[in-house]
């Protein structure tokens, strides 16, 4: 309903610029033949302006009908824009994730090569360590 | 010897991860997109430019067209506003640093580090420091490209209704541009012909030599509208595609397919700021 309306409106304004238009061509074709004096060429010009003036006014109009429509998605679509931003900003909790995965695998990487003993000792005070690491 | 074996599988699974450079690049690109301000200021001062050629009821009927268009301007640019913050934040969703956990996964290799009475030596902190960023990568980006997807899917209506408004906009800048270009020119038109007596040399000749520079200035304005809406075309496509291939966003085709829109609005940004400067 609202787009046949702005539409509407730019039509209307489309179809005053076209009457603008061949005012001007025959206010152009009169002065070219010698045929209107300048007087009645500067009022005509000024109905061929007045037409313009108001088809401008209409475009106006059909730019307001198009922002007020614009508003309701742009509501909208803040919520999309708000999700993804704390999307982003839960990656904190990955974080913490990976730290975890990636503390377990060290450890036990380093207590495959070289020192099991105290390395699978520590394994709890490391991650104490890294506990607060994140946190911090 | 059996916990080593995920780190093994780790690199195969590596190299299946996508690659969401393209969609940064596209996203960053069409944040950038600013041809849509500059007409939308132009379109406010409309009747500055056309003052001089007005009187009476065209003038007052302009200047309350002017009110309007100064009153609608705050909504317009909001609008625009609005685009481009759902691409910087896809761009930021896409990019590298929002999901780069090198740092979290470094200091922890330096914790180790600094304990050295665990008994772990310097190269097994090193692998650990490499292995982490590994792991981190690897789950990051499964993440990554889900909430990516998920963003596109859900704002694809949204982005295209806006970005279609915009479009509309732009089409109706171009014919309020139309109108005053024919104002201006006209009058000229109607004016000069008349001047041709050795009385009016001098202002025959002003006269003509400023009807030259609007039409320049008029002819380069107009390869603006026609840069916004190609422009404004391209980011629709691309994000369409994007969505199109939301299951595979590292599709080779897609990335191709987006690198190239990046780049045609980037050179049409580039070469509306020759214009503008």
């Amino acid at each position: 309903m609202a787009l046949s309306k702005k539409r509407e409106v730019e039509d209307l304004a489309d179809a005053l610029v076209g009457s603008a238009d061949a005012i001007h061509d025959r206010i152009i074709k009169e002065i070219g033949r010698r045929k209107i004096k300048q007087f009645q060429a500067y009022s005509l010009f000024q109905d061929e302006t007045s037409l313009r003036v108001t088809a401008n006014a209409l475009y106006l109009e059909a730019v307001k009908l198009i922002v007020s429509d614009l508003e309701l998605a742009q509501t909208d679509f803040m919520k999309v824009i708000n999700k993804a931003t704390s999307q982003i900003k839960t990656i904190e909790t990955i974080a913490a994730f990976v730290d975890l995965v990636a503390d377990l695998l060290v450890l036990a990487a380093a207590a495959y090569a070289a020192k099991p003993g105290p390395i699978l000792s520590a394994l709890d005070e490391v991650r104490m360590d890294i506990g607060e690491q994140v946190d911090s | 010897m059996k916990r080593l074996i995920p780190v093994l599988l780790i690199g195969g699974v590596l190299s299946a991860c996508a690659n969401l450079k393209e969609v940064r690049d596209f996203a960053t690109e069409s944040a950038k997109f600013s041809t849509y301000t500059d007409l939308t200021t132009r379109f406010r001062d409309t009747t500055d430019r056309a003052r001089p050629y007005l009187t009476g009821a065209n003038l007052a009927q302009e200047e309350a067209t002017d009110k309007g268009r100064k009153e609608v301007y705050p909504e317009l640019l909001k609008i625009h506003e609005r685009v481009s913050l759902y691409f910087k934040t896809l761009a930021k969703l896409a990019g590298d640093e929002t999901f780069d956990l090198s740092h979290e996964v470094g200091t922890v290799g330096d914790t180790l580090k600094q304990h050295p009475a665990f008994g772990i030596e310097p190269k097994h902190v090193d692998s650990y420091s490499s292995i982490g960023n590994t792991v981190s990568k690897w789950i990051t980006t499964g993440y990554q490209q889900s909430a990516v997807r998920e963003m596109v899917r859900e704002g694809d209506p949204k982005i295209q209704v806006l970005l279609g408004g915009m479009g509309d906009l732009v089409r109706l800048y171009r014919k309020t541009h139309t109108q005053e270009k024919r104002i201006v020119l006209g009058f000229f038109e109607a004016e000069i012909p008349f001047r041709d007596g050795p009385q009016d040399a001098l202002l025959a000749a002003l006269a003509k030599t400023h009807v030259q520079s609007k039409a320049m200035e008029y002819r380069l304005v107009e390869s603006k509208y026609d840069d916004a809406e190609s422009g404004i075309k391209k980011i629709m496509q691309g994000h369409r595609s994007l969505v199109d291939n939301v299951n595979d966003v590292s599709a080779s085709d897609l990335t191709t397919h987006l690198q190239g829109i990046s780049n045609d609005i980037r050179v049409l940004g580039g070469h509306l700021q020759t214009f503008h400067n």
